[in-house]
């Protein structure tokens, strides 16, 4: 089985939505190269473009993290970022509304926020053994 | 016999430049400018996969693709979307109608496209 490093993650420096078609387009050859299923592709692909234009609208910038997991206990694909500057946000549950987190669950296997004081993550994961 | 797929699309030129990098793989394809025109290219002989933008001058791209999934004749014939909508709602909207695959029309779409077909197990 061929094993992907996930201690090497591909990071995406987000500043406008020009970055938007490079970022997805990565996402879903990674998806590709791991064996998700074309609708696995398809939503991971519209999981992520959604969030980054609205991370893009509220944060005017992000850093997103992909990563690949490809072991015989974990396949997956996996996308964090970490947003600072979060104190105007007053819950989770703005954070997530304001994300599309709604749509989004519908969309990847898991998509997980949380929230402090000062910086947010969040993640969305797709697993290989899900189809669907 | 090279394979035959309909593509529904309203924009003549990105239906030629769709057909001109298809061609190149051998498959014949076939352009329907509207709803009325794909329904009757459906009546002869059918595709191999239809290739389907969403939005056309007589209908969208989702009630074609349910048309063709809820007809016991055209329901086993692979589906893309191919389309400018790139929002979550807009893709899951396509794939929870029975879409194969959900192909935004970015820089990336027609190598998207060579690759579905490719999955699909056209090319």
């Amino acid at each position: 089985m061929r094993t992907l490093s996930a201690a090497n993650p591909h990071q995406f420096p987000i500043k406008d939505e020009r970055d938007i078609v490079p970022m997805r387009q990565a996402v879903r050859q990674r998806a590709r190269d791991l064996g998700l299923g074309l609708i696995q592709q398809a939503k991971i692909a519209a999981a992520i473009s959604t969030v980054t234009r609205a991370l893009i609208e509220t944060n005017g910038q992000a850093m997103l993290h992909l990563w690949t997991f490809d072991s015989p206990t974990r396949q997956a694909l996996e996308i964090t970022c970490i947003l600072t500057n979060t104190s105007r946000i007053a819950d989770l549950s703005e954070l997530e509304h304001t994300l599309h987190f709604d749509e989004i669950r519908v969309l990847v296997d898991e998509a997980m926020v949380s929230l402090d004081a000062n910086e947010a993550i969040l993640t969305l994961r797709m697993r290989l053994n899900h189809q669907g | 016999m090279p394979q035959r797929i309909l593509l529904v699309e309203d924009s003549r030129c990105q239906a030629l430049r769709i057909q001109l990098e298809l061609a190149r793989y051998d498959l014949a394809v076939e352009i329907a400018h509207s709803g009325d025109h794909a329904h009757a290219a459906l009546r002869g002989h059918l595709p191999a996969a239809v290739i389907l933008d969403i939005d056309l001058p007589d209908t969208t791209g989702y009630i074609l693709c349910r048309s063709l999934k809820e007809d016991p004749t055209t329901a086993h014939i692979p589906v893309i979307m191919l389309t400018h909508r790139d929002a979550a709602r807009d893709a899951l909207a396509g794939l929870q109608l029975g879409a194969e695959d959900y192909i935004p029309k970015d820089s990336f779409a027609e190598q998207n496209l060579v690759e579905a077909l490719r999955q699909i197990g056209i090319l």
